[in-house]
């Protein structure tokens, strides 16, 4: 992945920050697909500093999605094909936060927006690798398949509805 | 609905002083305790001393009957 500015952190990589004590914590929490299928597990929470919230839940994929071995959806233009494939040790995927509702009694978290094929066809990265933008944009575009091909990154980025559930779900999706 | 926000943790250290403050504060309150308890046997002990005082006019009044 492209070297660029860090602009997102693990949570557990701020030492002296905490989740906010109004908000659940949901690592550990099951992610659950519309079909309502375990499709892995919260590892952690991705920060954006600068708008002081989660933008992302890093997701443990569960063995079921790797296995099933999906060409990612959607290349950018700029990368070669044979760098947009998961590869082996490549299993862990981002969710924007505004497209999951969190079930707090059950501690499930629930992205009844995403289906399990699309689960399966998004590109996932290793854990420990640094995001980058253009990751960002295509993971966005493979769950949301509205999003132009030419989208690329811009300014106020984590303003999109994907990022904001209230905004999201009043698309109905 | 999803939002997380994040907070910045409260520093540890003032509570660390707290509880250095009050063990400081528990030691001093004993010790001074402690040294009040002498003062009082010491007390007691000047206490003792008069009744020996009054012996001593008891035999200077034997003195001047017997004159």
């Amino acid at each position: 992945m492209k070297n660029e500015e860090k602009h997102l952190y693990n949570l557990d990589e701020l030492s002296d920050y905490k989740v906010a004590s109004d908000d659940p914590d949901v690592r550990g929490w099951d992610v659950r697909d519309a079909d309502n299928r375990v499709v892995g597990k919260v590892e952690n929470l991705l920060v954006n500093k600068n708008i002081k919230r989660v933008v992302y839940l890093d997701v443990h994929v569960d063995n079921t999605i790797i296995d099933a071995k999906h060409d990612p959806y959607g290349r950018p233009n700029n990368i070669d094909i044979r760098e947009f494939v998961n590869k082996d040790g490549e299993n862990h995927v981002i969710i924007p936060i505004g497209m999951v509702n969190l079930d707090k009694s059950n501690k499930n978290v629930l992205a009844s927006a995403i289906d399990h094929r699309t689960f399966l066809e998004t590109k996932r990265y290793q854990h420990g690798t640094p995001l980058n933008t253009e990751y960002e944009t295509a993971v966005l575009k493979s769950y949301n398949r509205k999003v132009p091909p030419d989208y690329v990154y811009e300014e106020g980025f984590y303003d999109r509805d994907e990022f904001d559930r209230n905004k999201y779900s009043k698309r109905g999706l | 609905m999803a939002e997380i926000k994040i907070e910045k943790k409260k520093p540890v250290w003032p509570w660390i002083v707290l509880i250095l403050l009050i063990i400081v504060g528990a030691y001093v309150f004993w010790a001074y305790n402690d040294q009040n308890k002498n003062v009082k046997q010491d007390d007691v002990i000047t206490d003792t001393i008069p009744p020996m005082n009054d012996n001593q006019n008891d035999i200077e009044v034997e003195t001047t009957s017997a004159y």
